[in-house]
């Protein structure tokens, strides 16, 4: 077995890989659903929404599964990093949806308001006054996504993506509590420390 | 330099929110939009720079249909202010102020050397408070860096709706005539909405009074509080009339001529002082008569008795109404 060292940065590539995926098609989603009012986006946020109900175990068997039954027409690997990444992708979308929506419709319309009477165009009004106020929230978001994902990925470790869930699943097989201990301590802390960065980027937004 | 050419705006079939509105403004003029909420005035004000577009008639700005120009350079093209200010929470002082400025790309020497002038023309000093986010402004503060935004890219025309309305009346009071002055020496055409009677007579070149969505009555300040001439006016003044008056009758027409300046009073008074001026003048200086000059120039004196005489003229005047003479 590889050593500590090498799962744990394992574990942050595959968190950081999916939240990136995550983030660029949930913020860019949100901004739009934020623009149509309607019942378009609330469709849109319930069926995310749903996703987020599939139990993490379940959604990785159904992931897997589809994979080898599309086999044919798209042979992809249906073990390994990529089955992995889809999942945690389909969990990042919605905190990081939801929040980028909530955001941007909790800019005061009076800002809006005069931002539009100075005139700014509407990418402007986007760009200078929106999303700058739209940070803390939207961040948020994102550091609720990056921590459960790093939880996740301890369960994706199953289709063997790697990461600290190999040794926590090895010490299950085994029966061996230290082995359990070694891929479980340093997930927490993983988890501890990037809530805590995040937490700090977020105050920071906020306080300007 | 702005005109309402049968203006109406509806927001349903019954409802109107301005109805056949005309209004011409000139050039370097206060125009103060005077109503009671929901009479119309904002939305009037917001026709301006196309916040509103009107459903009948036209606007025009500069000569040309509001509806046909660039609504992108007309709106950089005229200063707002709001009540509550609204400066941008994530931006500083000196950001909050070239906003307009940085859209049409001056240059960054010219955006420094601008903000620098109106923080000082606004009585704040550029070096403490340039850096500064409005959370850390007071009230007063806050609302002197909207107005100094309004005014970055000396826009030709300022719109202000109820600006000085969310602060305490010290407050209000001492940035109403700081604006004033800054007003009188800008010479812009300047467009402001309040409920504000006091407000309206202080600041106002000529009042607009709202109704309803109707233009009641078109005046200059002093002609405004003099003559109201239909029922909904007087009703609108009633019991301030009085005060009002003090505040905009002048002495012009009450103290003597002299030759010489026999007095030895420190004050001076101008023709175009107000009673309630006066009178103030009077209590500080306690003098039996003051001298009156037009810039350098001697004019006469005022005696307080005839100042006096003049205030009772107004008070007799007043409408029949009896809180007005009681207190």
């Amino acid at each position: 077995m590889k050593p500590l060292l090498y799962k744990t940065l394992e574990h942050i590539e595959l968190t950081f890989i999916s939240l990136f995926i995550a983030m660029l098609i949930a913020i860019p989603l949100g901004i739009f659903l934020s623009r149509t009012r309607g019942k378009f986006s609330q469709i849109l946020l319930r069926f995310v929404a749903m996703i987020q109900t599939i139990p993490g175990l379940a959604l990785i068997s159904l992931i897997v599964v589809m994979l080898a039954a599309l086999k044919e027409v798209f042979p992809l690997p249906t073990t390994g990093m990529l089955p992995a990444i889809l999942v945690l992708t389909l969990y990042a979308l919605l905190p990081i949806l939801s929040s980028t929506h909530a955001a941007l419709l909790q800019v005061g319309d009076k800002e809006k308001e005069v931002a539009c009477a100075m005139g700014m165009t509407k990418r402007q009004m986007l760009f200078y006054i929106e999303i700058p106020l739209s940070l803390p929230v939207l961040i948020n978001g994102v550091r609720i996504a990056l921590v459960t994902t790093i939880g996740m990925v301890t369960l994706t470790s199953l289709v063997g993506s790697g990461g600290l869930g190999d040794f926590i699943i090895q010490g299950l097989r085994t029966l061996q509590p230290s082995l359990v201990l070694k891929g479980t301590i340093p997930a927490a802390i993983l988890a501890i420390f990037f809530d805590l960065f995040l937490s700090k980027v977020e105050n920071y937004f906020k306080a300007a | 330099m702005i005109r309402f050419e049968n203006v109406s705006k509806r927001y349903s079939k019954n409802h109107a929110a301005l109805s056949d509105f005309n209004l011409e403004i000139m050039e370097g003029e206060t125009v103060v939009f005077l109503g009671k909420s929901g009479s119309g005035k904002t939305t009037a004000l917001k026709l301006i720079n196309r916040l509103i577009t009107p459903s009948d008639g036209r606007v025009l700005v500069r000569g040309e249909d509001v509806c046909k120009q660039d609504v992108v350079s007309l709106r950089r093209s005229i200063g707002y202010a709001v009540q509550d200010v609204a400066l941008f929470p994530h931006m500083n002082v000196e950001d909050n102020i070239a906003v307009v400025p940085n859209l049409l790309k001056w240059d960054k020497k010219k955006i420094d050397r601008r903000v620098d002038e109106l923080l000082e023309m606004l009585g704040m000093c550029p070096r403490t408070f340039r850096k500064r986010y409005p959370s850390s402004l007071s009230g007063g503060q806050r609302q002197r860096v909207g107005v100094a935004r309004a005014l970055a890219a000396d826009p030709p025309i300022i719109l202000m709706d109820e600006p000085f309305g969310a602060l305490d009346p010290i407050t209000r009071e001492q940035i109403q005539n700081e604006f004033l002055e800054l007003s009188k020496k800008l010479k812009k055409t300047i467009v402001f909405v309040t409920h504000d009677l006091y407000e309206a007579v202080t600041i106002g070149d000529r009042i607009a009074l709202l109704d309803q969505g109707k233009l009641i009555q078109i005046s200059s300040s002093q002609e405004f509080v003099e003559n109201p001439p239909d029922a909904f006016s007087d009703e609108f003044l009633g019991k301030h009339r009085f005060q009002l008056s003090l505040m905009t009758k002048t002495i012009d027409e009450c103290f003597d001529d002299a030759k010489k300046n026999s007095l030895s009073a420190s004050l001076k008074l101008s023709p175009s002082t107000s009673l309630l001026e006066a009178l103030a003048l009077f209590k500080e200086e306690n003098a039996k008569a003051l001298p009156v000059y037009s810039g350098s120039s001697f004019k006469g004196e005022l005696m307080k008795e005839k100042l006096l005489d003049e205030i009772v003229k107004q008070l007799t005047q007043s409408p029949a109404d009896n809180e007005t003479t009681l207190i």
